[in-house]
């Protein structure tokens, strides 16, 4: 009797901490994008007001920007100021593949970050931050949407996880 | 009989009805159909037995 009560407590916890992880993983899309947001306001006013070269201005907002943004732009403006022949895009694309795994994007978000790499090194002042803008736009524009399905989802997760839980103890009894 | 299979099938009962609120607060009907039904199918996988049980002595008592 007590091993099952053991067993029974176990199985609940394991689907509550479940729920409650896919409740913490919920937001993160919406999260790592605002990041991506504030690292294209920096270069932003890094190429308006600094006019700082690209692989400089890439250096200095990985050192700035915090979740996966931090990294890829460091080895992004590591590469770039490294390449020899290679356009910004395909350099680009090399440090996305490189990053890809580690957050939580879609393949829709991915598409705009590849899309925003086309624009990156040959474009004029003005063309660049027609595109920046492009970019934060759909980033505030899905980050919202995002933000109130998280809210939704978050409750939603965390009761599926106990009762659901209960129920498989029960289920298992 | 096992009493303790009443609760059982009580707990799944309250739990499903729960659960199926939870979904369908969330907006998520399709899924709260499924859990039901999965409910239902699991309540009928245990007292089935005891319905063919029932079936054989209707069948004696009645000489059928």
């Amino acid at each position: 009797m007590l091993m099952r009560l053991a067993g029974a407590a176990a199985v609940v916890c394991g689907a509550a901490a479940l729920g409650f992880y896919y409740a913490a993983q919920e937001a993160q899309r919406a999260l790592d994008l605002l990041e991506f947001k504030k690292a294209l306001m920096v270069l932003s006013s890094e190429i308006e007001y600094m006019r700082t070269p690209l692989p400089v201005a890439a250096v200095n907002i990985g050192k700035r920007a915090e979740r996966w943004v931090g990294p890829m732009f460091t080895r992004f403006g590591e590469l770039l100021a490294l390449s020899e022949g290679e356009t910004a895009y395909q350099v680009w694309m090399k440090v996305i593949t490189e990053v890809k795994d580690g957050t939580h994007l879609a393949q829709e978000d991915w598409k705009v970050v590849e899309g925003f790499g086309k624009t990156l090194g040959y474009l004029d002042r003005q063309m660049q931050q027609n595109a920046i803008r492009y970019a934060v736009d759909y980033i505030d524009e899905k980050a919202a949407g995002l933000q109130q399905q998280a809210d939704k989802n978050r409750k939603m997760y965390r009761s599926l996880g106990i009762i659901g839980g209960l129920l498989l103890a029960v289920v298992l009894w | 009989m096992d009493i303790s299979v009443v609760f059982q099938i009580a707990a799944v009962g309250i739990l499903v009805a729960v659960l199926n609120q939870v979904l369908t607060r969330a907006g998520r009907e399709e899924q709260a159909m499924v859990t039901t039904l999965a409910g239902l199918l699991v309540v009928l996988f245990w007292v089935i037995q005891y319905v063919s049980e029932l079936f054989t002595e209707v069948q004696v008592i009645f000489n059928l």
